[in-house]
């Protein structure tokens, strides 16, 4: 299924190309052995389609896997998910009617507090409004489902080695927390593992 | 020189400048309100040497803001570093260069025939419109305001914009970077940051 607004830029698909790398390469303590680009494809608003590179994201032979077989690199399926997610917040997310309004009530409520130094009005979160996300989610779903079977559900821990806390605590950083925070919302909050 | 900013000038030299006790975010807001008076004059007063010095018709204040798309944290606040998905909004207030006189009355600005640009580094053309702020029943304040929100594609970095007036009789104005440093310390640069 398409991702459709109107008059908008849509999400057509999710490509991932796969090429070897050559021996010696190494990150995260294993060798690199294949390299995956995902390709977002889009289509604009006359029909035309582009394609959008998200990052890459690097598989790793590890000491455990000597069966030939391979993981991805943490950090780098952190980034991939990131670029994703910003991707349906611009296209799907910020283009829904209903988080629009929500969003122009918000103006109302800024403007107002700062053109008459009223006090500060509790503001809508598009994170936090379930009910309108859960009928969103559908329309790219097939995004989803490409980015998990290809690279697997992102991980707490893929979240904290890419963006770590500036003192040495097992939380995760103020980046981290807002990426979690987005990602959780655009996919559902069971896409992230917990490891 | 009229005798309005004359007196304005030499206040001016006789307490110093009027910044010392008014931020740059209110002179928008009261120059923007229906009071106008002496205050904002005088404040603008300073401006208008530069102005005649490049022959400007329109002298151009302004201030960048947070706008309500996928804003981290609350919108509408002051602000020159922007994460990616947030929406950069320009507000202007205009003066013209040779009276000294506020150019806000909507009626003359359609009667001028006044189109007012941001010009940003990274191409985009950003067209203002003369409202009324807030959007809603609540009293109105009319001011110059335009947005830009950052797509995930554009590169983290810092970029220079400029804003420009222009009337049906060609007459203009060039938000100088030199020439508003005097009274306006608005941005010379916006910092775009990874989300």
């Amino acid at each position: 299924m398409t991702a459709m607004v109107e008059g908008a830029t849509t999400i057509d698909k999710l490509e991932i190309r796969s090429k070897e790398k050559e021996e010696g390469a190494e990150v995260g303590g294993g060798q690199v052995a294949k390299v995956l680009t995902p390709l977002l494809k889009v289509i604009d608003s006359e029909g035309k389609s582009e394609a959008i590179e998200l990052p890459e994201v690097r598989l790793i032979k590890t000491d455990k896997k000597k069966n030939g077989s391979v993981v991805p690199y943490g950090p780098d399926r952190a980034k991939a998910w990131k670029m994703a997610s910003e991707w349906v917040q611009e296209l799907v997310i910020d283009e829904n009617p209903v988080i629009q309004e929500r969003r122009f009530q918000n103006r109302v409520k800024a403007e107002s507090s700062y053109l008459y130094n009223e006090e500060s009005q509790e503001l809508y979160e598009w994170q936090e409004d379930e009910e309108t996300l859960k009928t969103i989610r559908p329309d790219y779903n097939h995004l989803k489902k490409t980015l998990v079977d290809r690279v697997g559900k992102p991980t707490r821990s893929d979240f904290a080695e890419l963006y770590p806390h500036k003192y040495d605590d097992p939380g995760l950083s103020e980046q981290a927390r807002r990426t979690v925070r987005d990602l959780k919302a655009v996919f559902g909050s069971e896409i992230l593992l917990r490891q | 020189m009229t005798e309005e900013i004359k007196e304005a000038k030499e206040a001016e030299e006789e307490e110093g400048s009027i910044l010392d006790n008014l931020n740059r975010r209110d002179f928008i807001k009261g120059a923007a309100a229906a009071v106008g008076g002496v205050a904002f004059s005088s404040l603008a007063a300073t401006n208008f040497k530069a102005a005649a010095a490049e022959g400007q018709d329109y002298v151009i204040v302004s201030e960048v803001v947070k706008g309500g798309s996928g804003a981290v944290g609350a919108p509408c606040g002051l602000t020159s570093t922007f994460k990616k998905g947030e929406q950069i909004v320009w507000h202007a207030v205009l003066f013209s260069g040779n009276t000294g006189e506020k150019i806000n009355d909507h009626q003359e600005i359609k009667n001028r025939g006044l189109k007012v640009q941001v010009k940003f580094e990274t191409g985009a053309t950003i067209d203002m419109h003369h409202s009324e702020h807030p959007p809603d029943e609540t009293p109105k304040i009319y001011y110059w305001g335009g947005g830009w929100k950052i797509s995930p594609g554009v590169s983290p970095g810092q970029y220079t914009y400029e804003i420009t007036a222009k009337d049906k009789e060609g007459r203009t104005g060039k938000l100088e970077m030199f020439g508003d440093k005097e009274v306006d310390t608005f941005p010379h640069s916006l910092t775009i940051e990874e989300r």
